[in-house]
C-alpha cells in the first residue's frame, strides 16, 4: 500500500472514531437515565421477591398486614401521618429503610413479636442493596394506597405503643394468664360479644389473620369447619368442639389445619399463628373467645 | 555576544534575521523531539521519498530514542506482510495497551470491597459519562487478548517459530499465555455480581483441592483470604488484577520481544534453507525500514482495529453485569469463562485433583519445555506432518472440551427446572421477561388450551370437579392482541419436548396478577404424572421403554408439580432490548 493511502485512510479512521465518540456524547444522558430507570425497575422486582420470601408472613402478601405485623400498604404510611405520630423528621424513603435495616427490636413489647432486623449493618441478614430494593416495593404502594376511589385493603393499622384510650379493653384482667394446661370444662362461661372485641382488637390480632381466610382459615364457618375435622379426622378422636378450639388457640402447633390451596398455614410442622396466646389472656377471655367462635 | 551561557535566540536573530532564526530553532526543536529527524526529513519520510542525507537519518532514533530503540529499524521484507505473523503477536500487544488505558479509568471509579465494588459499576453505568463504553471497551478488550493470545500461540506453532534459536521465545510466551489468562480471570470478580463469585469460587476451590490438604487448604486461604471468598478475597483479586500480574506480563513481554528482536522475525518456513536461519541477515535489497513502512502499517492498523473495536462496543457488544454476589444463592448453571470451559469439562470427568490441577500442569509443562523437546530442524510443513498434526488434534481437542464444558453437557438436572430456567432464567432476560409488559395480561394461560376459549373452558370445568382452587386453575385463552404471549405459551409448550423425557403428560400454566402499580407477579407452574423410582433413584420403564407412573387408590395418575415466581415491572425495559 502506497504511504498516501495509509495515510489517507489513516486520517478517515481517525475521524470515524471521532464520530463515534460524538454520537455516543449525544446518547450518553439519556442513555444514563434510561439505564437509572430500568435499574430501579429491576430492583422493585428483587424487592418484591425478597418481602415474598420474608416479610409476607408478618406484613401479608400484599402487604395488608396481619396480626403480626402493620400492614404497609396503608394511606397513613404514605400520606404523612404516620411520619407524624412516630416524630419522624426526614423523608418517607429514609424512614422506611430505616425501619428495616435496623428493625424495631424493642416492638416485641406490643406486638407478639418484634420487627426483626434485617440490614447486615445492624446485624440482619439482608444487604445494604437489598434493603433498599425492599424499601423502593414497599415505597411503590403509595399511588394505590392514596386512591381514593379505589382504597386498599388494609387489615391491620399501625399500634403506638404505650397510649391506652378511654375505655380500652382490659385484656388479662385477672392477671393470671391461663396456661397451656386447661380444659373447656375448667372455664368461666363465656360472652360471645366480649370475644368478638377480643378477636378484632389490635392487641389479639386474631381477626387480621383470619379475616378473608387469606393467612389463615376464615373466621366465618370457623365451627361448622372445626366440628367436621373433629368428626372426620383420626387424629383428633375423642375432641370436643369446644376443645379443639381452646387447643387451636392455645397450642397451635398439636393438631394445624393442612394447607388449603395457595394458602400455607404452616411450614415444617409449626404454625403460622402465635404460640404465645396462653401467656396474653386469662380463663376469662378465652371462653369469651371461645364463645364467639362457636358462633361462627 | 549574548551574556548568557549558550547563544541566544536573540544573536540568532542579529545573527542570521528572524525568518531564518525561527526556521532553525524549529528544525532544532523537531531534531530533538524525535531523536534525530528534523521537518525535511520527516517530510520524506511521510512522502515515501528515499532519505536526502547521509548518513540515513532515520536510523538515528532507533539508536538515540527510547521507545524506539525496542523496535528494529528495518525488517525482513519477507515479514512485513499479514503472511506470516498475521500480526497477532502485535495484536496482542494492542489488546494489552487498550487494557491498561481503559483500567486505569476504572480504577478512578472503583474500590475494591464487597460494600461498594456493585455499587461502583451501577454508578459506571448510570452516573458516569462513556462509564459503559468504557467498561465494554475493558471487557471485550480482555477477551479479545485472550483470543489473539491462543492464535499467536497457535500461528508460532504452525510455522515452526518455535524452533532453534527461538526456544526460549517461546517459553516466555508460554508464561505470557498463563498470566493473560489469570489476568483475565482475576478481572471477573472485580464487578462483585453472581457471576463474577460463582466462576472464581469455583475456580479457587480448584486451589483448595491440591494435595497435600496442608497445601491446598494454605493455597486456598492465601487466594482468598479466609475460607470463602469474601473482602479478603476481593482485594487480593484486585491487587493481583491491577498490579501483580500487569506488572510480570510487562516484564515478560519485554524479555519476549527483546529475543524476538535478537533473533529477527522468523522467515515464512519455506525461505530458509533446512536447519539455517537466515532472518538475522537481511540482503540490502529486502530490508523494509521502520520509518515509513512498519510505522504507518501500525498506525494504520491501530486505527481499523480501534475502529472495529469502538463499532462493536456502540453497537453490538455490552459487558455483562448479573445481580449482586450472593454466597446464598448458587445460580442453576455456572460457568467458567470460555477460556477455562475445557478446564471444567476436565472436572466433569472425574477426580478434582488429577484431571483439574495434575493433567493442567503437565500440560502447562509440556508447551513450556516442547521446543527443547522437539529438535525437528526443518521448519517447513511438509517435514512436520506429525506436529502440526498434533497442534490440529489440539485444537479440536480444546474446542470438544470447551463443548463439554458448557452446561448443556452432562449436568443432570431435572425437567421442570430447566423448563421454567429457559422461560425465566435466574439470572439475564429469557423469553418471558421480553415480552412487552402490557402483553403479559393478568390471568391464567395453559399450554393445554393457548387461545383457544372452548379448550380453556372444558379445563377450567375439570379443574373445578377436582376440586382445586379456582383462583389459580380458572383458565382463559391468550387474547388476541398478545401475540408476544401466544409465542412465549407456544415456547413453553415446546420445552416440554426438549426437556420432558421424563415427565408423563406433561403441561405448565402461566399465571399472571397484578401485583403493584407497574409490577405483575408471574408464576409459571408444570405438573406432570409421578413416575416410579427404584431404589437407585432410577426411573422405572416397563419393556418398550415407557415410564411407569404412580397410580393413586382410584387407579389415576398421581400429579407432581413445580413452581417458580418471578416479578416484572414495567419499568425493566427487558423488551427494549436492556441487557
Ligand atoms: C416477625 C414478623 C415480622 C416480619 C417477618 C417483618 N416485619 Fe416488619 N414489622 C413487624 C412489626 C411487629 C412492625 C411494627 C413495629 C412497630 O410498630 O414499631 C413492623 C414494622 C415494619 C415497618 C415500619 C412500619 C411503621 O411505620 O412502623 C416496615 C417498613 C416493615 N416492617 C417492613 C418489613 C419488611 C420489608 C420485612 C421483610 C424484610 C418485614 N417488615 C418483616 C413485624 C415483622
Ligand atoms: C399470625 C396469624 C394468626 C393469628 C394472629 C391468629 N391465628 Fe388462628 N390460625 C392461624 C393459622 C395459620 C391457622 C391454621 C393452622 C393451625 O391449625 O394452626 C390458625 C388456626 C386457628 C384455629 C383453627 C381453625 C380451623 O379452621 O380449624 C382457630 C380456632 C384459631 N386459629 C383461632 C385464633 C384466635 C382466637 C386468635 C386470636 C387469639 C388467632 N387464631 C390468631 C393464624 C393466626
Ligand atoms: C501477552 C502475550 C504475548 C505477546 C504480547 C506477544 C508478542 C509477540 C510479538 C509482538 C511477536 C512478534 C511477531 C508477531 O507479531 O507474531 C512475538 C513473537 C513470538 N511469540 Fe509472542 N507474544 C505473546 C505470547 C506468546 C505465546 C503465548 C507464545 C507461545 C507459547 C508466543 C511465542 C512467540 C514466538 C515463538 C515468537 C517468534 C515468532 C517469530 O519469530 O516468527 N508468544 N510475540
Amino acid at each position: 500500500m502506497k504511504i498516501e493511502t495509509k495515510i489517507i485512510l489513516g486520517t478517515a479512521m481517525f475521524f470515524a472514531i471521532l464520530l463515534m465518540v460524538g454520537w455516543v456524547v449525544i446518547k450518553e444522558e439519556s442513555r444514563m437515565a434510561e439505564f437509572t430507570t430500568q435499574f430501579e425497575g429491576r430492583s422493585l422486582e428483587r424487592g418484591a421477591t425478597v418481602f415474598e420470601s420474608n416479610c409476607s408472613t408478618c406484613h401479608g402478601r400484599q402487604g395488608q398486614g396481619s396480626g403480626r405485623a402493620p400492614a404497609l400498604n396503608n394511606p397513613r404510611l404514605f400520606n404523612g401521618e404516620r411520619l407524624a405520630e412516630m416524630k419522624w423528621a426526614g423523608g418517607l424513603f429514609d424512614y422506611i429503610e430505616n425501619a428495616i435495616a435496623a428493625g424495631r427490636p424493642n416492638s416485641g413489647a406490643y406486638w407478639p413479636e418484634a420487627m426483626p432486623t434485617w440490614g447486615q449493618t445492624y446485624g440482619g441478614p439482608l444487604r445494604p442493596d437489598q434493603i433498599q430494593d425492599l424499601t423502593r416495593f414497599v415505597m411503590n404502594w403509595e399511588s394505590s394506597a392514596l386512591d381514593e376511589a379505589n382504597p386498599p385493603t388494609v387489615n391491620q393499622d399501625f399500634i403506638l405503643p404505650g397510649i391506652r384510650e378511654e375505655g380500652d379493653l382490659q385484656i388479662m384482667a385477672s392477671g393470671a394468664p391461663v396456661g397451656t394446661a386447661v380444659t373447656f370444662g375448667d372455664l368461666p362461661a363465656g360472652d360471645p360479644a366480649r370475644g368478638e372485641t377480643l378477636y378484632t382488637s389490635n392487641e389479639l390480632g386474631c381477626s387480621s389473620c383470619h379475616l378473608g381466610g387469606v393467612v389463615a382459615p376464615n373466621t366465618v364457618g370457623t365451627a361448622e369447619r372445626a366440628a367436621q375435622r373433629v368428626a372426620s379426622d383420626p387424629a383428633l378422636a375423642g375432641y370436643t368442639l369446644e376443645q379443639y378450639l381452646v387447643e387451636s388457640i392455645l397450642q397451635p402447633n398439636i393438631y394445624i389445619v393442612p394447607n388449603e390451596g395457595s394458602a400455607v398455614y404452616s411450614a415444617g410442622g409449626i404454625s403460622i399463628m402465635q404460640q404465645n396466646y396462653s401467656d396474653r389472656i386469662d380463663a376469662q377471655d378465652l371462653a369469651d373467645l371461645v364463645a364467639y367462635l362457636l358462633g361462627q | 555576544m549574548s551574556v548568557l551561557p549558550f547563544p541566544s535566540f536573540l544573536d540568532d536573530i542579529k545573527e542570521k534575521g528572524a525568518r531564518r532564526a525561527i526556521t532553525d530553532l524549529v528544525d532544532e526543536t523537531v531534531t530533538r523531539v524525535t531523536a534525530g529527524l528534523n521537518v525535511r526529513d520527516i517530510r520524506e519520510v511521510l512522502r515515501g521519498d528515499a532519505p536526502s542525507r547521509r548518513p540515513n537519518p532515520r536510523l538515528t532514533p532507533h539508536a538515540d530514542a527510547f521507545w524506539m530503540h525496542m523496535r528494529p529499524s528495518y525488517y525482513h521484507a519477507s515479514v512485513t506482510g499479514v503472511y506470516p505473523t498475521l500480526r497477532l503477536g502485535w495484536l496482542t500487544t494492542y489488546f494489552f495497551v487498550v487494557e491498561i488505558i481503559t483500567g486505569m479509568f476504572l480504577m478512578v471509579f472503583y474500590t475494591p470491597s464487597p460494600l461498594s465494588a456493585y455499587e461502583n459499576m451501577l454508578n459506571l453505568l448510570s452516573n458516569v459519562p462513556f462509564g459503559q463504553l468504557i467498561r465494554d471497551l475493558h471487557r471485550l478488550g480482555a477477551e479479545g487478548m485472550v483470543m489473539m493470545v491462543f492464535l499467536h500461540m497457535l500461528r508460532t506453532f504452525v510455522t515452526g517459530s518455535y524452533k532453534k534459536p527461538r526456544q526460549f521465545t517461546w517459553a516466555t510466551g508460554v508464561i505470557l499465555l498463563l498470566t493473560t489468562l489469570i489476568l483475565s480471570f482475576s478481572g471477573y470478580l472485580l464487578p462483585w455480581d453472581q457471576l463474577a463469585f460463582w466462576a472464581v469460587t469455583i475456580g479457587t476451590s480448584m486451589a483448595e483441592a491440591a494435595p497435600p490438604e496442608i497445601v491446598g487448604t494454605n493455597v486456598n486461604l492465601l487466594l482468598r483470604g479466609a475460607p470463602d471468598i469474601g473482602a479478603g478475597g476481593l482485594l487480593r483479586f484486585y491487587l493481583l488484577h491491577v498490579f501483580a500480574l500487569p506488572l510480570i506480563t510487562i516484564i515478560f513481554i519485554g524479555v519476549h520481544y527483546y529475543k524476538v528482536i535478537l533473533h529477527g522475525h522468523s522467515l515464512p518456513p519455506g525461505e530458509d534453507e533446512v536447519g539455517t536461519d537466515t532472518a538475522k541477515r537481511v540482503p540490502l535489497d529486502r530490508r523494509t525500514y521502520f520509518l515509513p513502512d512498519v510505522l504507518t502499517n501500525e498506525v494504520l492498523w491501530i486505527g481499523a482495529v480501534t475502529f472495529l473495536l469502538i463499532v462493536l462496543t456502540v453497537w453490538f457488544y455490552h459487558a455483562p453485569l448479573e445481580s449482586h454476589a450472593d454466597p446464598q444463592v448458587t445460580p442453576l448453571h455456572t460457568t467458567a469463562p470460555w477460556y477455562f470451559l475445557w478446564l471444567q469439562a476436565m472436572l466433569k470427568l472425574g477426580d478434582k485433583v488429577f484431571f483439574g490441577l495434575v493433567i493442567p500442569g503437565l500440560l502447562f509443562l509440556f508447551l513450556l519445555v516442547y521446543p527443547y523437546i522437539d529438535v525437528g530442524k526443518s521448519r517447513r510443513y511438509a517435514h512436520r506432518r506429525l506436529g502440526l498434526s498434533l497442534s490440529m488434534l489440539a485444537v479440536a481437542g480444546f474446542v470438544v472440551l470447551s463443548w463439554m464444558g458448557s452446561p448443556e453437557y452432562g449436568v443432570e438436572t431435572s425437567g421442570d427446572q430447566e423448563v421454567a430456567q429457559a422461560l425465566a432464567p435466574m439470572e439475564g432476560v429469557g423469553p418471558l421477561r421480553s415480552v412487552p409488559f402490557e402483553q403479559l395480561v393478568p390471568g391464567v394461560y395453559s399450554t393445554a388450551a393457548m387461545d383457544d376459549a372452548d379448550v380453556a373452558a372444558a379445563l377450567t370445568a375439570r379443574f373445578e370437579s377436582e376440586g382445586r382452587a379456582m383462583d389459580r386453575f380458572t383458565v382463559s385463552p391468550v387474547p388476541a392482541d398478545a401475540p408476544r404471549l401466544l409465542g412465549l405459551m407456544e415456547q413453553f409448550d415446546h420445552l416440554f419436548d426438549v426437556w420432558g423425557a421424563n415427565m408423563p403428560n406433561a403441561w405448565g400454566q402461566l399465571m399472571i396478577r397484578d401485583w403493584q402499580p407497574g409490577l405483575r407477579r408471574v408464576e409459571i407452574y408444570i405438573e406432570w404424572d409421578r413416575p416410579q423410582i427404584d431404589e437407585q433413584g432410577e426411573i422405572i420403564r416397563d419393556a418398550e421403554g415407557n415410564i411407569q407412573v404412580v397410580l393413586d387408590a382410584d387407579g389415576n395418575p398421581e400429579r407432581e408439580n413445580s413452581g417458580k415466581a418471578i416479578y416484572i415491572s414495567a419499568e425493566s425495559g427487558y423488551f427494549g432490548g436492556g441487557h
